[in-house]
């Protein structure tokens, strides 16, 4: 009799084990999901590189001062939007990098 | 994976951050209750007997075999509940160790003056100690510096490369968490297998890249009792039976593991995983180029290398040295909480590092399982559970001396694949100290034992947090750990079994009898 408890509880913790394991594989799977349609969404951007941001922020300041000669306000205006679009672009490609190419945001 | 499946585990969360999951809770509390009500078996009260004939007769009068069976059965039940909230991580796990308390206090088996000590322990202090330094040696990255040592020696060719891998993960894996190496080395492994992808596509290269990773800081945790919380757990229950474990024996005799496994697995790992490019010039000039870009230590990060390796000393010297010095040993905790306060006292790091750096749930849990483990000894469960186990395996002539210490590796590698090390080592190891205190056999051989083979978590993604890591970089498939678990997992049994034959007994001089 004893025995035969002593199985069934080993029996049942076993399948407790087994059975949390699946559940742990699928949270697994989640996660490898989401890191891959980040990933996916990284390729599907528009600006990909620091050089490209400059470039674009240099040619939108550029048509802002030569479309905006009389109106000063907007002009600053729109040119402190591209600058601050500019400079979280930037931000936003240190924090994806890893740290091998980024020595600034770990040292 | 459903959107509806993803969205549910996101409600729960993960790790300490998990939310109470009701199906398993209710399980584990069944079990919990079931076990309470069953009649007490014949042989928990003969056990029960004799210990109450072998107390003094002040503490007779105290109780009865009634009750200190009851107390047994108590402790058996939260045992198993222990097991499944383990197991599923159903309930947030510092809870669970608060509960170990808890179930103590309302069942009357500890005084409630008592219970906070049974949760108190160098070990404790060795967790918290131990996490703290490594907490300030990542804020540093001094860590990374190791990753750049290793791409700098190893070389270009891939057999090599990997050699360096093992080797540069399992060593850091035996003084720092595993997961931490394993974040550290994944954008090394990521850059040259994408370096190298440029070129020609090489899948293979990837996966025997990342996997090395996995294996290595598997590999590392049994070197040192840093290697993991189940090192210190363990340290911790072979002091309750009388054995005390210093940082050099530990270290003497998890050593033969970690190399021979690095040295094993450095010839498996390249042929399971066959890679397509052998030369990995280019990517590694690429790498070496960027890695420069960290220009050389800084003061601080040499300083916090000065009170690692004082740390390390101490360790090493405890037992000599520093006991000589100060007519005592200052033990491994009190040692890794004097450089986690000489870290705050020199102005590298603040408590507010420590809070955000230190998982202090783990400390807590593992607090929790050194107080199970002491109120398993305390109250005969251990005893009881321990001549049950041995009688059943008897017939098949594994209850003593090397047949028992093989069931420990084989129970240990095989159920660290289904629970955490730290776990497995936590509900297990008083039963395993227990057998070998009842049969004879050196508890010192089989507390270790089987700390190590707990590292065994070859089969799963989710066996080790290094695992679940390297496979959320997309690189590698279930069916990989599965593949590289076929061979590992077989290799490091064989490697244990070698270790006590031809290394603890001959050339360490441990008895395999007391």
């Amino acid at each position: 009799m004893e025995l035969l408890v002593a199985l069934l509880v080993v029996g049942i913790l076993l399948y407790v084990m087994i059975a949390s394991r699946k559940s742990g594989l699928d949270t697994a799977e989640s996660h490898l999901d989401r890191v891959q349609d980040e990933k996916a969404a990284w390729e599907d951007e528009r600006f990909v590189s620091y050089g490209q941001v400059q470039q674009t922020r240099e040619e939108l300041n550029t048509a802002i001062d030569s479309s905006f000669t009389g109106n000063e306000e907007h002009r600053s205006l729109l040119k402190e939007i591209v600058n601050e679009w500019a400079n979280l672009r930037v931000k936003t490609f240190e924090e994806r990098r890893s740290w091998v190419r980024s020595p600034k945001k770990e040292e | 994976m459903t959107d509806e499946k993803a969205n549910s585990q996101e409600e729960q969360g993960t790790g300490f951050a998990k939310r109470t999951d009701f199906r398993w809770l209710g399980i584990g509390v069944a079990i919990f209750i079931a076990l309470i009500l069953i009649p007490t078996p014949q042989s928990m009260l003969l056990h029960a007997e004799s210990m109450y004939d072998q107390m003094t007769v002040s503490r007779q009068a105290e109780t009865s075999v009634e009750d200190i069976a009851s107390n047994i059965q108590v402790i058996i039940a939260l045992l198993s509940m222990c097991v499944v909230f383990f197991a599923t991580e159903a309930v947030p796990l510092p809870a669970v160790a608060l509960s170990i308390g808890l179930i103590q206090l309302f069942f009357g088996i500890t005084e409630p003056s008592r219970i906070v000590s049974t949760y108190a322990h160098d070990a404790v202090w060795f967790i918290a100690g131990s996490l703290a330094l490594g907490s300030t040696f990542i804020k540093y990255g001094v860590d990374k510096r190791i990753g750049m040592v290793v791409i700098n020696a190893a070389g270009t060719n891939i057999r090599r490369i990997i050699i360096g891998l093992l080797l540069g993960t399992s060593l850091p894996a035996a003084f720092i968490g595993e997961h931490a190496v394993a974040g550290m080395y994944l954008p090394i492994a990521i850059a040259l297998y994408t370096l190298t992808d440029k070129e020609i596509s090489c899948p293979r290269l990837g996966k025997l890249l990342t996997i090395t990773i996995a294996f290595g800081c598997m590999m590392g945790g049994p070197m040192s009792p840093t290697g993991g919380a189940r090192n210190a757990i363990m340290i911790g229950f072979l002091s309750d039976v009388g054995v005390d474990v210093s940082f050099v024996q530990w270290l003497s005799m998890g050593v033969f593991y970690t190399f021979f496994m690095v040295l094993c697995m450095s010839f498996i790992l390249p042929i399971l995983f066959k890679p397509e490019v052998t030369d990995l010039t280019k990517a590694v000039t690429v790498l070496k180029s960027d890695l420069q870009k960290h220009g050389k230590m800084t003061r601080q990060q040499w300083l916090v290398v000065a009170v690692m390796l004082l740390v390390v000393f101490l360790w090493i010297t405890d037992k000599s040295l520093v006991k000589s010095l100060f007519g005592f040993s200052l033990g491994l905790g009190g040692i890794a909480i004097t450089g986690a306060v000489l870290y705050m006292l020199l102005g590298l790091t603040t408590w507010k590092d420590y809070e955000d750096g230190v998982s202090w749930g783990v400390v807590v849990l593992y607090a929790g399982a050194i107080s199970l483990g002491s109120v398993f000894k305390a109250t005969g469960a251990a005893g009881w559970l321990a001549n049950t186990i041995i009688s059943m395996v008897e017939p098949l002539g594994m209850n003593s001396g090397f047949p028992l210490i093989v069931l420990v590796i084989i129970v240990g590698a095989s159920l660290t694949n289904l629970m955490s090390a730290g776990a497995t080592v936590a509900v297990i190891g008083p039963v395993i100290l227990g057998m070998a205190e009842a049969s004879g056999t050196n508890p010192l051989i089989v507390g270790i034992i089987l700390a190590i083979s707990t590292s065994a978590a070859f089969w799963l993604v989710i066996g080790t947090p290094a695992s679940s890591i390297v496979y959320s970089s997309g690189m590698l498939e279930s069916k990989d750990f599965i593949r590289g678990g076929t061979l590992a997992w077989p290799v490091a049994i064989l490697v244990m079994i070698g270790m006590v034959l031809i290394y603890w007994i001959p050339v360490l001089g441990l008895d395999l009898n007391i």
